[in-house]
């Protein structure tokens, strides 16, 4: 056996727990070899001053110590998700309840731009406003509409029409009507283009055809 | 509960001190694994033995306290560690000193893996997961510890002049 071979093997002898006495070939080569019986004595010493160490064992107050810091409240430092996460679920909240809170029926009152009321004491009601109604795109919604209104069945319309409205429901006629008013308004004011014509511009999209495929 | 922390109080200790090499740190990190342990004793495998969870929380906690410590200026002795060779000391003693310095000069990492092994009898396997890294390179660390601190008390001159014997290790 060599030397490297005899240390390597000596450490899978200190790896396993167990004497190297045990091991008959580095007993027999350490007869041999003085550098490696040099180096089993060397090993020796270590062992031998590890053992003398003193262990060291906890203070006698140790449990109590434990009991003590298990009654104390556990502090921890906030993380920055701890304190945003709560933020963005209450911002999504707010988001969500927007139009809600802004509907006509909202008891705070609060204007609305997109739904204009009728007029007063008719809350849930809107009409086309702020608009003139001699124009041509003012004709042309009204003329939508109640083609639109034409194409439904004959017993949703005779409930739109006949039945009594309850309070904080509307028709939906009115709904139909609010939308179109909420598109009308995304639209510019005097079309740059006769009717049905797509002009050049992105931001003029009068859409009349696709509408009259309602009538 | 007193009686829980009573039965591993020595285990945690040990390991604490061990790789940290302070006693007040030691007592404070032992006292928080335990803490940390009961507080989070649901998160335990039962199915598993619960000295290696709780060496487990102690290790990490005194890796925490380590790398803090790095982050930390290092604090500059003053004079080189000597030994003190009083007379009123015994041989036994004066070895333990010696062994102590040469594991002084060891790095932390090789230290670590070699105390555990040999005085705190852990197996590779339990070491490599307190201190985070693969078994093999366990074995390699205390390996290699185990030739630097030889080589250290050759360098030393401290060689018991009694021939080996006979021991497990």
């Amino acid at each position: 056996m060599k030397c490297e071979k005899f240390e390597q093997r000596l450490n899978e002898q200190l790896d396993e727990r167990r004497c190297w006495d045990d091991d008959p070939q580095l007993a027999e080569h350490a007869a041999r070899c003085a550098g490696c019986r040099e180096l089993l004595s060397l090993y020796d010493t270590l062992f031998d001053g590890l053992d003398a160490r003193s262990t060291p064992e906890p203070d006698d107050r140790f449990a109590l110590g434990v009991l003590e810091k298990m009654s104390e409240r556990p502090h921890r430092a906030r993380s920055l998700l701890q304190i945003v996460l709560p933020l963005a679920i209450a911002a999504a909240v707010l988001v969500a309840l927007r139009p809600m809170l802004n509907s006509p029926e909202s008891p705070s009152g609060a204007p609305n731009d997109q739904i204009v009321e009728t007029a007063p004491g008719t809350a849930g009601v809107p009409e086309i406003a702020l608009y003139d109604p001699t124009s041509e795109q003012y004709l042309t919604v009204i003329r939508l509409t109640g083609r639109a209104m034409a194409t439904l069945p004959n017993t949703v319309r005779r409930a739109t029409d006949d039945s009594p409205m309850v309070e904080g429901i509307r028709p939906l006629t009115y709904s139909f009507s609010a939308a179109l008013d909420a598109l009308r308004r995304t639209l510019p004011s005097k079309p740059s283009a006769s009717p049905g014509v797509e002009t050049s511009s992105s931001s003029s999209l009068w859409i009349e055809e696709p509408l009259e495929l309602l009538a | 509960m007193v009686k829980l922390v009573e039965r591993f109080q020595s285990q945690v200790f040990g390991l604490c001190f061990r790789m940290l090499g302070q006693r007040q740190d030691a007592e404070d990190m032992a006292q928080e694994t335990f803490v940390r342990a009961l507080r989070h004793l649901e998160r335990w495998d039962s199915s598993r033995d619960f000295e290696p969870w709780l060496l487990a929380i102690a290790g990490n906690r005194c890796r925490t306290l380590l790398a803090t410590r790095m982050r930390r200026p290092p604090v500059v002795p003053l004079d080189e560690p000597v030994s003190d060779h009083r007379s009123d000391l015994t041989a036994a003693q004066l070895l333990a000193e010696e062994v102590d310095l040469a594991l002084g000069t060891l790095r932390e990492e090789y230290r670590q893996a070699f105390l555990l092994f040999h005085e705190q009898e852990l197996s590779y396997a339990e070491i490599g997961e307190i201190l985070d890294c693969p078994l093999g390179t366990v074995k390699t660390w205390v390996h290699r510890a185990r030739r630097e601190l030889v080589d250290r008390l050759r360098t030393r001159g401290v060689l018991q002049e009694t021939p080996h014997e006979m021991r497990k290790v």
